[in-house]
Formats: structure tokens, sequence, C-alpha cells
């Protein structure tokens, strides 16, 4: 599925493996949730992180954390 | 006495509402058996009570995933010194209350009775955002209260009201994915039902307009002209309060010559307390705004932008934009940088950092670095700050490639994380910053000055020992400090310094700043003299080595900056270095390696120079 900007999405899943246990706990930890809105606001130049805000989480993810996240 | 631990997650208001609560007098200590720090402080005397406050590290929640977040539980869960549970205020930022009152059902689950203070209520009233405290405080079983960390407001209420609880119990918290959503789940229904509606699009439209120039196509522009500001900005703006500090410290020479006899006694107070003295204040506004501007960066919510905007160049050298502040920190100061990097998750990526932050140019070295800019450029005040801004990136750059390198030898970590919250820009806290800096700058003193002092007053004796046969002070290179750098000298030879230069770098293991004042005392520099540095450079452009050839020349001296950028010369960051990384071998590894490098570079600047212009 092709993103857009500033787009509302919801987060459809945050999928779990064992060499990213960290990510996901740290993610659950700042308030991400499935079934919550997200919007991505940009991506930040030279490939650089993703920046998405969901309800009042502001947040820059790299590419890997933001893949985690199935949007929907 | 009465205590409480105050948590909340980075970025709530925490350490601000601390301040108010303790008037900034509080000591910072060590985590038993760890490098972790926390503040303790009892409370103002305006507010008569007997309280005292610890304040943690920011945690996002009460089952740890880091060494930061472990000593935040442990603080919380053991008994403290007469066996008996600590109260707990958690301190939450009231644009965001939805997700920070987890932590408080986390609370409640472990058994805490707490009391919840909600910052930012500056900010709720212009986003006109309104919050039911006396409901809150029903569904929660505690009391919550507002506080403006702008103004202070409510400071006094939440004192008025705090409750002690004694003799409960507490059990370990077992935290699941489930449980955070039936918290979060029924957060919102609790909110819902108080007619709580955060509104984030409201109080996110000035950030997101502000980012869509900061983040933007401008983004590393804007990131160069701010450090390069930052840095800059040490020489531009704290030259004029130097010359004053200068100027006084002259005129008490001045008027101490003019009313006492010449003795051993005026000398020792003249060149070797005052001119201790003057080498250690004299860099004060420097370090001041160092600390100030990293400040104001961190509190306008600019700083993990930035590392944001770096995290991707940082990862091609193995770092991350995590490193960013860790590194940025070695710019004031590598051991609570050193610390910082408890952020980081990946241990390689952590190792990394805590070899490269070392080659960060900290206050330390700002002395030495202003002493030898202004050998090469005089004082030219812009091009001087130009070059202190260009020793800071040199010194970025020396970092890069070390990370580049060590990196290739590093076995890859697992599982590192970025995951950075961005706050919403904010106006600094103007007074609070400053109070911050002082604090800091207060530290370096308290720290450094007596090092220097101490080494400053060594020296002077060591170059007035031993009396020749009229009982005089000896001519230096008879003295025991020249004895010992002549048996240094061929050590020194090549980098293109004699001995009395060599004292100088010996002593600069024991402080960095040492290196000014020993300077002053091998090349005989007296205490009103050096009060004036234009003085003391005089006296190095015209040093000279026994056949007459120039010792500082511009191929010695950049050797000189060189050697002070690599070199890792502070024994407290090596015992840091141990503690953090659990390393002894990894710390006198990193001693040896950068010292040697540091040695090996400033030979072939200096002999590159000498061949090409000699």
């Amino acid at each position: 599925m092709a993103l857009e900007f500033n787009k509302e999405y919801h987060i459809k899943k945050i999928h779990f493996n064992e060499a990213h246990g960290g990510t996901y706990a740290r993610m659950i930890d700042l308030g991400l949730m499935e079934g919550m809105k997200i919007k991505i606001i940009r991506r930040l130049q030279q490939q650089g992180p993703w920046v998405v805000q969901a309800d009042t989480l502001y947040l820059a993810l790299r590419d890997e954390e933001f893949s985690m996240l199935e949007l929907g | 006495m009465k205590t409480y631990v105050l948590i909340g997650t980075p970025n709530s208001g925490k350490t601000t509402f601390y301040n108010w609560l303790t008037g900034s007098h509080f000591k910072t200590v060590n985590y038993p058996g760890s490098t972790v720090e926390y503040n303790v402080g009892d409370i103002s005397p305006d507010y008569g009570e007997k309280f005292k406050f610890i304040d943690t590290p920011g945690t996002y929640s009460l089952d740890p995933k880091g060494p930061d977040e472990e000593v935040t539980a442990s603080v919380l869960f053991e008994l403290d010194k007469e066996n008996k549970r600590k109260n707990v205020i958690l301190v939450v930022d009231g644009l965001h209350l939805g997700r920070s009152l987890v932590m408080a059902l986390q609370l409640k689950k472990a058994g805490f009775p707490f009391t919840v203070v909600v910052t930012m209520h500056d900010l709720l009233e212009k986003y006109k955002e309104r919050i039911d405290f006396s409901k809150l405080s029903a569904w929660l079983g505690a009391d919550v209260f507002p506080f403006n960390g702008q103004t202070g407001e409510g400071l006094k209420e939440i004192i008025d009201g705090l409750k002690i609880k004694e003799n409960f119990e507490v059990q370990k918290l077992n935290w699941t994915y489930l449980d955070q959503q039936q918290a979060r789940n029924s957060i919102r229904i609790a909110l819902n039902e108080m007619d709580r509606h955060e509104n984030s699009e409201s109080f996110f439209k000035t950030t997101h307009k502000v980012d869509a120039f900061i983040l933007g196509r401008w983004g590393y522009a804007f990131f160069f002209i701010i450090m390069t500001v930052l840095f800059a900005s040490l020489f531009w703006l704290a030259t004029p309060f130097a010359d004053g500090i200068e100027f006084l410290f002259a005129k008490a020479v001045v008027l101490l010559e003019a009313y006492f006899p010449a003795s051993q006694w005026r000398d020792f107070i003249t060149q070797a307390l005052l001119s201790g003295f003057s080498s250690v204040l004299v860099f004060v506004p420097q370090i001041f705004l160092l600390f100030f501007g990293l400040g104001v960066l961190e509190s306008s919510g600019y700083l993990p932008r930035a590392a944001a905007l770096i995290d991707h160049p940082l990862r091609k050298m193995g770092l991350g934009g995590r490193a960013f502040v860790p590194l940025l920190s070695g710019f004031a100061c590598a051991v609570p940088a050193l610390m910082a990097t408890r952020n980081i998750s990946s241990r390689k990526e952590r190792l990394l950092a805590m070899f490269v932050i070392p080659l960060m140019s900290c206050s330390a070295r700002v002395p030495v670095f202003g002493l030898l800019i202004a050998f090469l450029v005089g004082d030219n005040v812009l091009v001087s700050g130009l070059f202190m801004a260009l020793l800071y990136f040199a010194s970025l750059l020396i970092g890069a490639i070390a990370a580049l390198i060590l990196s290739r030898y590093l076995p890859e970590g697992k599982d590192q994380f970025f995951l950075m919250e961005l706050p919403i820009y904010r106006a600094p806290k103007w007074k609070q910053l400053v109070i911050h800096a002082l604090q800091k700058t207060k530290s370096y003193v308290v720290r450094a000055g007596p090092i220097i002092l101490f080494f400053s007053l060594v020296l002077w004796a060591g170059a007035q020992f031993p009396r020749n046969e009229m009982g005089h002070s000896p001519e230096l290179a008879q003295s025991y400090v020249g004895r010992l750098g002549h048996l240094m000298e061929p050590f020194f030879k090549p980098m293109g310094v004699d001995w009395r230069v060599g004292v100088g770098l010996i002593s600069a293991f024991a402080a960095r700043e040492v290196f000014v004042s020993t300077l002053a005392v091998t090349m005989k520099v007296t205490a009103d003299e050096e009060t004036q540095p234009k003085e003391l450079i005089e006296v190095m452009k015209s040093a000279t080595f026994t056949d007459g050839s120039k010792i500082f020349t511009y191929g010695s001296v950049l050797g000189l900056i060189i050697f002070f950028i690599v070199a890792l010369q502070c024994m407290s960051t090596v015992a840091v270095q141990i503690k953090e990384s659990g390393s002894v071998k990894l710390a006198l590894m990193q001693l040896a390696s950068l010292n040697l490098v540091a040695y090996v570079l400033a030979v072939a600047v200096n002999q590159t120079y000498c061949f090409l212009f000699k």
C-alpha cells in the first residue's frame, strides 16, 4: 500500500519478532497501540527517520521501526 | 524526615517541578553500585516543612527496560534508611494525560500511595484544555494538583496537600501488553466521562509549522548554523566578561605590590595564588555560556529533532541519533556524557559512543584552545570565534573517523532502537536555565578549581626550590620543575616544544586547564602579566630553544591543538568509563590508544610544517 503524508491511518498491527523485542516493548511503553489513529507527517532528508503523530504522541521512527507498524 | 520519590516520563516537567520544590538546593548522588545519577534535595526553606525529595531518571514504565529505568524502579521499591517505604509523587504532562496516566495505574497495581502533579498548566490554559481535577482525583483515588512550571503557581497547594502514608505493602510489578491495553482503554473511558478530549491538533499546530522548516529541506543548514553559533558565541559573548575578570585580577596584583614590600610571601600571593585563581575564573563566562546554550536547545525542544536529523549520518559511522545528545553533552563534560549513553539500547552503539565522547572538545579544553587560538590569530574576536567553531567541528570529524574504524571491529549489537519522542516547541524557561547553568558552572569551579590551584601552587614551589647558594630562587632550569622537564624533553622535542611546554602537557593529565597556568609558571610569566593574556602570548612568541630557534611556531601550536583534541587526559573520564563499560581493559586501551594517536598526530603536524617551511 502506498502511504501518503498527512493522511489518517489506523495501526492494524504492531509486528513482534524476537530480534526487535526491545523496540516492540518500547513502542508499547510510549503508547503506540493497535487500533490507534496515526498520521505520517514527513520523512527526514537522506532517507532519515519517519515523523509520525499518533494521538498526542509525536515521534521519529527509523525505517525498520516504522515497518513494524502495519497501517490500514 | 518524610521522603517522596518523584517519578515521571522524560519531558514531563519533573525536574522543573523538583527545582521549584527544592529551590535548586540539591545534591546529585550515584545509585549504589552504578554511575546512574539521581538528585536528592530538601524542600526549600521558604516552606518550613521538613520534606526530602528524590528526583529519579525519567521513565516510561515501572517495568524497567534499561539501566536508567532500573534505578528509578529500585529507588521506588527499596526501603529507606529507617526501613520505611517512600511515598510517590507522579509528575504527568497535562498535554499527554492519556498516556501519562498509565504509570498511575501501574503504581496502583503495585500498591503505592501517590500524589499526582499535572504540569504544563500554562499550556493547558493557552490551548483552552480543561481537566476536571476533582473527578480525576476521585477516579484515581489519589490527590491531583495542577502546576505551572513557568511561574511556580500551584506549588504551595501541593506542599500543603502532601500526605504521608507509612506501613504499606507493595508488590513487584508484572505488566503485560494486555495490562497496557486494558489500562489505556480504562483511561480513555474515564477521560471521556470527564469530558476530556485531548485536542492534539491545536497544540501541535505551531510545532508542525516550525518543523516544516526545521526538519524540512533546510534542516541540515539550520542544524549547522545553530551549532556554529553555539560554539562560536563561546568566544564572541564571553570575551568582555573574561576581560573584566582579568582586569580585576590585574588590579588586585597592582594594589598588593603597591602596599606590601617585596617578599617571598608577596610573590607567593601574586604569582602563585592569584595566578591560580585567575586561570580558574577567567574561563567561567565561556563555561557558563556553553551550559546555558545547551540548556536553551534542550528546553526549546530542538535537541531531539537534531538527534533525528543526524540519525542517518551517524548510523553510517555505526552510531545513531540517540548518541547525539551524549556526544553534544561531551562538549560540556565527558563524565555526564558517558552516563547519558545509558539511553542507547544497543551495546555496540553504546560502546562506540563511549569511545568517541572523550574526543568531543569538553569545557576543560576551552582555556587551552583559547590561549593557542589567540597565539595563532591574535585578538580578532570574529576570527577567533570561527576558529573555535572549526575546532569543534574538527573534533566531530575525528570522532566520526574513530567511530567508523572501530565499528568495523565491534560485534553487531542486537535490537538497537531510535524511537525518539519529539516534544512540542516551548519558550525556554530563562530563569531555570540561568540557575541550571550557574549550578553547572559552580560544579566546574568546585571540581576543577582546587586541582588547578593545587598544581599552580606545587609548580610555583617547584620553580622556587631548591634555593641557590645565596638563598634565593634558582634559575628555572635548575629548579625541581626544570630538572623534571629536562628529563622528559627528548620525548616532547619531536612535537616542536621544549621541556617547559612538556611540563605543561604532563600537568594537564591532572586537569587539562592546568596546562595554561603551568605554562605561565614555566615560562616565568608573573601573575600580573598572566592576567593580561597578550603578555603571556608575547612571552610565547619570543620563547626559544637553546639554539635560538622559536618554540611556538604555527606547526608546534597546531600540533598542540591536535594533541589536545585527541588526547585522553582526564582521569575522572577513565574512572567513569571503567564503571559504565564494565571493562578495565577497554578503558585502558582507550587511554593508551587515544594518547598515542594524539602524540603521533602532533609530531606529524609539526614535522610536516618543519619540512615545508623551514
